[in-house]
């Protein structure tokens, strides 16, 4: 049994990885033609029914849930990305969003295949200061609050494109929406992202306080969450209060996503320290 | 106000100065993880937070008049010039159906509608998710509680406690890296324990302890990490746990004793690899250096002796409690006893529960700002006798789209008489 979850798991990954692929494919082919879209987002719901299954078959071997080192929070992270692309896309009628946001579960699940080590995949045991259950609440919450940015993230790239097409600086004409409906659509999902990476901090802090007594120790993972948020906390006061919106909002929405990219890789593989699980 | 009172005022209510302190410190932040970590303790970035906490003080005391008129005294417009101008509609109607309908549409959507009469008509003003407005206001208090939370920790203390089973520790003896406290009791170490599941993996490590005063049990009670102790307003936190074997080496006519800690394998195959990550350790003034690594749940050691000079190739040798064997031709080597010992963190800290509260705060002014903004519908009547117009508007505020969906539908309802 053991041994049927692992190859399903691993054989999931592969699959994800292809699906991914030709879903972001379709999606950029779509952005020029202006169909195809539709064929893009089946692809991309059975993409993430594939992450589901890697997702269980992990929890099934594994026998907790998969969220404890940084192969298993790349593989939810993914999961998170595409269910809030799906969603969006449903919701607010986007058929393009895809083109800009798919990229970047591609490119995690590639990093997992070609770069991460087999002793980062493989199941370990969990060490003591991980056995509580704000692990759950704190990783869960980072993984929506980070999917959500990573869509906001593609939004404002889709800003910036349209804007420069609009300005004769881009001439390959895509089929984007409205710049207005994007601006307020990114805007509206960096609020629920906010919401959750407030969450983040909040349990980590708590359960920091349990573990090792202190709530805050400029842990450099920590230290770059609270830098993320203050990126956004400064991109919604600048919306609220200044009036920043069009090309200032959608760059720092990017620059909020750089700052999330690093504090996941840039501190897990630059600064260690005691925050060095994933 | 003095004018320089007022500027000063008015620099630290200004939304840039705000940004400006986030954004000095987002750099500071990002520059401590780069580079030194000292930069946290300083005084400059200390002067930071408490320059963004008078911001946060007095943007909050301007906005409590503004959330405070907003939420209890909409403002009815006195005539058509004053109602919302970038969302409107006109409705032509009797004034008493328009009234009736407009109350019940309002009302139906979860409005709170007053109105008045006008020299021509009437007046209303419609409000809903009026606590709303007390988002903003509820966040900015909530970092400054949390910031105070922050300064009041610095009244608290943390030390740290490495000890061995059996031993007790007078509490003014504890090594404090912040802060000092007296206390008449002493930390008993009852048992310490590195439990494993029966599928070999770590469970937790477990330190039984007792505060004793004068051979009294004030209270016992086992911690482990991520469930720290508590007693007297202090916690104890397991944070770390080391075995040792207490070894005796006799050589050349002198014996030597000394504690060597153990790092750990949990296959005997490992031991040669796992060797390697080892430190070694100088036995008493012996010249001898060991290794050494406990094999998991066995009551047995593997140790690695060198011979500083070089002359001898260092040895492996596997030893029981109690077993003596001899390296290097001559030098006998015994372990006496496998012991261990626990590292506990010491702490009290009187600003956490402001923490938690400015945090839960913080969450909650998020929510209602972002999810219970205000809306304000408002409008006047004018008309001769009963019939006439009534034109009304909504503020807009930040998310135009959502409003006027809102908007949209109670026109539309309007417009069926």
């Amino acid at each position: 049994m053991y041994q049927a979850l692992q190859s399903i798991e691993t054989y999931s990954i592969y699959v994800i990885l292809i699906i991914y692929f030709l879903a972001m494919f379709v999606y950029w082919l779509a952005a020029r033609a202006n169909r195809g879209a539709k064929f893009a987002y089946v692809l991309t719901v059975i993409g993430w029914s594939g992450n589901t299954v890697a997702l269980i078959a992990r929890t099934m071997r594994a026998q907790r849930l998969p969220l404890s080192n940084g192969y298993e929070f790349i593989i939810a992270f993914c999961w998170a990305i595409v269910l809030i692309l799906l969603y969006s896309e449903f919701r607010f009628k986007l058929k393009m969003l895809g083109a800009f946001v798919m990229p970047i579960p591609f490119l995690l699940i590639s990093y997992v295949i070609m770069l991460m080590e087999p002793s980062k995949t493989a199941i370990q045991a969990i060490p003591p200061a991980l056995k509580s259950y704000w692990l759950v609440f704190h990783v869960i919450t980072a993984i929506l609050a980070y999917g959500a940015f990573a869509v906001s993230f593609g939004l404002g790239l889709m800003y910036i494109l349209k804007t420069y097409y609009e300005e004769n600086v881009l001439k390959v004409e895509l089929r984007l929406p409205p710049a207005m409906v994007l601006d307020e659509l990114s805007y509206k999902i960096i609020i629920f992202g906010f919401s959750f990476l407030t969450l983040v901090i909040i349990t980590g802090a708590i359960w920091a306080n349990y573990a090792w007594g202190t709530y805050w120790s400029w842990d450099p993972k920590e230290t770059w969450s609270l830098i993320t948020w203050i990126i956004y906390a400064g991109y919604l006061h600048a919306r609220l209060m200044l009036e920043w919106r069009g090309k200032r909002a959608a760059w720092l929405a990017i620059l909020g996503f750089v700052a999330i990219l690093f504090t996941f890789f840039g501190v897990n593989y630059l600064l260690p320290g005691l925050h060095s699980y994933a | 106000m003095n004018s320089w009172k007022k500027k000063v005022w008015l620099f630290f209510a200004s939304m840039k100065t705000g940004l400006f302190l986030l954004g000095l410190i987002v750099l500071v932040s990002a520059a401590g993880t780069l580079f030194s970590a000292n930069i946290y303790g300083s005084l400059l970035f200390k002067i930071v937070f408490g320059l963004l906490a008078i911001n946060l003080g007095v943007c909050s005391i301007n906005r409590f008049n503004i959330a405070y008129r907003c939420t209890f005294y909409p403002s009815i417009p006195r005539n058509i010039h004053a109602v919302p101008p970038k969302m409107r509609a006109i409705i032509p109607g009797k004034s008493s159906d328009l009234r009736m309908q407009l109350g019940k549409v309002l009302n139906a959507r979860g409005y709170s509608m007053i109105s008045m009469e006008t020299n021509d008509g009437w007046a209303f003003a419609a409000l809903k998710h009026r606590w709303g407005y007390w988002g903003t206001f509820i966040v900015h208090i909530a970092f400054i509680m949390i910031i105070v939370g922050i300064v009041m920790g610095n009244f608290g203390f943390y030390g740290k406690l490495i000890a061995w089973q059996g031993e007790v520790v007078s509490f003014n003896k504890i090594n404090f890296n912040k802060g000092s406290v007296g206390k008449n009791y002493s930390i008993k170490i009852n048992s310490i324990e590195d439990r494993f599941m029966p599928n070999g993996e770590r469970d937790n490590w477990y330190t039984n302890i007792s505060i004793i005063r004068a051979d009294k049990e004030l209270a016992r009670g086992t911690l482990s990490v991520n469930h720290p102790f508590k007693y007297d307003g202090i916690y104890y936190y397991q944070s770390s746990y080391m075995d040792y074997a207490r070894i005796t080496i006799a050589t050349e006519g002198e014996t030597f004793e000394d504690i060597v800690p153990l790092g750990l394998i949990s296959d005997q195959e490992k031991a040669a690899t796992s060797m390697q990550h080892r430190f070694e350790q100088e036995i008493g003034n012996s010249k001898i250096y060991i290794k050494g690594l406990k094999l998991q749940n066995q009551p047995y050691a593997y140790m690695q002796v060198y011979n500083r000079k070089g002359e001898k190739k260092p040895t492996m040798i596997k030893l029981s409690e109690g077993q003596t064997g001899t390296i290097f031709d001559q030098t006998r080597i015994t372990m006496s006893e496998l012991t261990n010992s626990t590292g506990l963190e010491i702490k009290a800290d009187p600003g956490v529960s402001v923490v938690w509260l400015g945090s839960g705060l913080l969450f909650a002014g998020l929510i209602l700002s972002f999810y219970r903004r205000p809306l304000l519908v408002s409008g006047v009547f004018t008309g001769k006798e009963e019939e006439g117009t009534l034109l009304l508007g909504m503020s807009t505020g930040r998310m135009q789209r959502y409003n006027k969906t809102d908007f949209d539908h109670i026109i539309k309802f309007l417009k069926q008489l």
